[in-house]
């Protein structure tokens, strides 16, 4: 009954989802039709939300007659993972994006009474066509809630539900990844809600301040998200997969990178638009590109094009519908910009010298740096299907590529952030950063004395890093210190869009410094060992006890107990284990981590294995991670960053409806420090 | 010889210095020669010695560089039988095997493009994770620099334009008809 009932929830929305769009398309014929958007999107988000609580409720009963239960639950899981079970697959994690698609389309109606009513409308039209076609394609290809009778391909139509079911992947039943496709998700459909509203202005033909500062707010709702979700996704790489690395230029990495690099350089469009009125063509573009590329990573992930540890495999039907709906939906979005977007008037005029010309210099490297992940992420699949010739694009190629654009970018962020609007003084602004660049160098090449590289490029590298990294901290503290001229008393009267700013620039230099120490002053050691043996990696030794077994809720472990020294230090003792789930007949190894604030020991012990005398013995690897931490803690203050940003009193007003009128005394103080 | 070496003379000495004696010119070429001929022979001898040290750095390998050599080389080379891991990080047998392939090649000498050319006539392009700077790979390696150029190019090509289009003087045209709004309202 569960099934059914979802199954005529997701119908529902589908059906509500169709008549959103089509009232507003009767309303051109038929005026007034199109007010009936509003209730029709909040209809549809409670039907798709009924329609996800019926999954949810399947997979915690674990109700092995519905088809993706069987094949992704088991009887015997944590009930947390139960729950996440739900969108660990294809088909679940299709209805998830649906929910958030159809729930933000919601929010359009609830939070949009300052728009005007040709806009909502508008905008509730392209949003209810996203939704429509997503629900479609959950519904008639992708659908969860099937019964395993209903299984198109006839594979597992049974006629008698099983008793028991095959089991989530054990990589995937982990906390990290629990919440790394929601988090993802609410990112990459965030920005359905721009693509929409970019659609909406282009068709009313008007795009203004107003039009800005209505979207920034989703900017940056899904822009957080997005940071916190690829982070969030990175740290499971890191302890999950147990290969020691963060971030392995993977095509589906690159997937979700892409929309990121799209929607961090229309955040900063957006706002030179908010408040000059200029790049507006510019800005409405980005808009469609950041969707586009959140469904381009969909259909990638989804397409079976790609082999990756994250890709779903899936047949290539779906693939075609999802790349019909992505041609079509960015297709129509960039036609129509295409016609309208000449016949924008262009805003603001600025000097070459200027808060705006820097944030569209910054825009155009940010521009590059897509492009580079764009081509080395397609690349390899156009000359397969092309030329028929496999080739491999990795880390090399983005370090030499997208490395040089992106440092370019980085070195312009303190400076960008002091420009004054219109007009500049580089000068001034180069003088009132030298200390900042100072105190950056030095901490750089203190750095540096404490680091021996291999190479003189190597040492090259790590000094250009670090000096980027400090770079920003240092000269986003000097915009602090500048702004407050000293004084604490100041800093409460900052706006909180400019805490997140900096919050997120500083954020930025502590990844870059966290990224650059950890890549080139990590030391690790890969060994057969038993019991007895030690390993040594830099100043640490690991020395391999004893073994241990364990058993689990749904594995049995074998474990090892490891005692790590520091120059014969007793520093930490790991336990790290082999899983094998006997479920889904895998097996898993489980990192250990000993957790300092910020570095990593980080033990992990694979494929076990018999030694010539008899002996049981792990392959293992031990690494130490130095810096480590900053890699997701820089990150995490980013997404915080954008979500204080948006805290902020001026943006949550939306419209600025009385911007004539004067302001209270507490808004005009915060002007005044803005400016 | 005299007229062969004249050009090499310093174009600075003969313009401003003041015409010297026969004598003292010939002395001056005289030195320029034995300089040139020293510089020869020694350019020679230590050309000869830097090749000695080759052999014998090739012969007396440092530990320590091949081994930084090899660990930049593993990040370069893909695992074949892996799903996009380089061999520095795979657990796999095959990396193993390669990972090993490289550190004797390394031992015996060859040099970087010389390895990557061998892994590449065995296993294809898929092996290298760095694409060649090849014809066919021109785009993924030009486009992004060129779209920072272009880019360049066409702010600064606005910049020029808008100042020159906020310049306030008149144009000819526009002066001609001031003048006859001017006479009209007289």
């Amino acid at each position: 009954m569960i099934a059914e009932i979802g199954n005529f929830c997701l119908v529902l929305a589908f059906m509500l989802s169709v008549a959103q769009a089509g009232v507003v398309v009767a309303g051109v014929r038929w005026r007034g039709l199109e007010r009936y958007s509003e209730g029709l999107s909040l209809a549809a988000a409670l039907a798709i939300a009924g329609a996800f609580a019926m999954l949810i409720t399947a997979f915690v009963r674990s109700d092995f007659s519905v088809l993706n239960v069987y094949q992704h639950s088991h009887s015997d899981k944590p009930l947390l993972y139960k729950i996440t079970g739900a969108w660990g697959s294809h088909e679940g994690s299709m209805l998830l994006w649906c929910l958030i698609l159809l729930v933000f389309g919601a929010f359009i109606t609830l939070r949009g009474s300052g728009l005007s009513d040709g806009l909502k409308h508008k905008a509730l039209g392209v949003q209810g066509f996203l939704g429509a076609a997503f629900t479609g394609f959950t519904l008639f290809s992708s659908n969860p809630l099937w019964r395993l009778a209903e299984d198109p391909n006839r594979i597992w139509a049974l006629e008698t539900a099983p008793l028991q079911g095959l089991s989530l992947n054990p990589a995937l039943q982990d906390p990290g990844l629990a919440f790394h496709p929601p988090m993802l998700y609410l990112g990459y459909v965030g920005f359905s809600v721009v693509f929409s509203f970019a659609v909406a202005a282009l068709i009313e033909g008007r795009l203004d301040r107003a039009w800005a500062r209505w979207i920034r707010p989703w900017v940056l709702i899904a822009w957080s998200f997005l940071t916190a979700g690829i982070t969030l996704g990175a740290f499971w790489a890191y302890y999950e997969l147990g290969w020691g690395g963060w971030w392995a230029w993977d095509p589906v990495e690159n997937a979700s990178f892409m929309p990121w690099l799209a929607a961090t350089a229309l955040l900063h469009s957006a706002i030179v638009m908010e408040k000059r009125d200029a790049l507006k063509a510019w800005t409405v573009f980005l808009g469609l590109l950041a969707f586009t590329f959140s469904m381009l990573g969909a259909f990638l992930v989804r397409s079976g094009l790609l082999t990756s540890v994250h890709a779903f495999a899936t047949d290539p039907q779906r693939g075609i519908l999802l790349l019909t709906i992505l041609l079509v939906t960015a297709g129509a979005g960039f036609a129509l910009f295409a016609l309208r977007a000449p016949e924008l008037k262009p805003g603001g005029l600025f000097a070459p010298v200027s808060r705006e010309a820097t944030l569209v210099v910054n825009n155009l490297l940010l521009s590059a740096a897509l492009c580079s992940v764009f081509l080395g992420t397609l690349y390899p699949i156009l000359m397969q299907a092309v030329f028929n010739k496999t080739m491999s694009v990795g880390e090399p190629y983005y370090l030499a590529v997208f490395g040089p654009i992106m440092i370019a970018a980085l070195l312009l962020i303190p400076i960008a952030a002091l420009m004054a609007w219109k007009r500049a003084d580089l000068k001034g602004v180069l003088q009132r950063l030298g200390l900042a660049f100072g105190v950056a160098a030095l901490a750089a090449a203190v750095g540096l004395l404490l680091y021996r590289g291999a190479t003189w490029w190597a040492e090259a590298q790590y000094l250009i890093g670090l000096l980027v990294g400090f770079w920003l901290v240092f000269g986003s503290l000097k915009l602090l210190w500048d702004r407050s001229e000293g004084k604490l008393r100041r800093l409460k009267g900052l706006p909180l869009s400019t805490w997140g700013m900096l919050l997120a620039h500083i954020g930025l230099g502590v990844f870059v410094l966290g990224a650059v120490v950890e890549t080139h002053a990590k030391e690790g050691a890969t060994q057969v060992m038993a019991v007895g043996d030690s390993l040594t990696a830099g100043r640490y030794q690991l020395n391999f006890t004893e073994t241990f077994a364990e058993m689990g809720s749904n594995y049995d472990a074998q474990g090892g107990v490891f005692n790590i020294t520091d120059k014969g230090k007793a520093v930490c003792e790991a336990r790290p284990q082999w899983r094998y789930y006997s479920a889904s007949r895998s097996s898993q190894s489980e990192v250990w981590l000993c957790f300092t604030p910020l570095s990593d020991l980080y033990v992990v012990m694979a494929q076990p294995q018999t030694l010539t005398d008899g002996r049981a013995a792990w392959s293992v690897r031990f690494f130490y991670n130095p810096w480590v931490r900053l890699i997701f803690f820089g990150p995490l203050l980013m997404a915080l960053g954008g979500l204080v940003s948006l805290a902020d009193r001026r943006l949550r007003l939306g419209v600025p409806v009385k911007a004539k009128k004067p302001k209270p005394s507490d808004d005009s103080s915060v002007d005044k420090a803005e400016a | 010889m005299a007229e062969n070496l004249e050009p090499r003379m310093n174009a600075n000495e003969r313009q401003y210095s003041s015409p010297a004696p026969a004598e003292r010119r010939g002395r001056v070429l005289l030195t320029v020669q034995r300089a040139t001929h020293l510089i020869r022979v020694y350019s020679r001898s230590f050309a000869v010695s830097i090749l000695l040290l080759l052999a014998a750095s090739s012969a007396l390998a440092d530990p320590a560089k091949d081994q930084a050599r090899a660990e930049a080389l593993f990040r370069e080379v893909r695992c074949i039988q892996c799903q996009s891991e380089s061999i520095a990080d795979s657990h796999a047998p095959i990396a193993g095997d390669m990972r090993r392939q490289i550190r004797e090649d390394i031992a015996a000498g060859k040099d970087d493009s010389q390895i990557r050319e061998e892994l590449r006539a065995r296993y294809s392009d898929y092996v290298l994770f760095r694409p060649r700077f090849a014809l066919s790979n021109l785009m993924l390696w030009v486009l992004p620099p060129l779209i920072v150029l272009l880019g360049a190019a066409l702010l600064l090509w606005l910049s020029k334009r808008s100042k020159a289009s906020r310049s306030y003087d008149l144009t000819q045209a526009e002066t001609e008809k001031l003048r006859e709004i001017m006479k009209s309202d007289d």
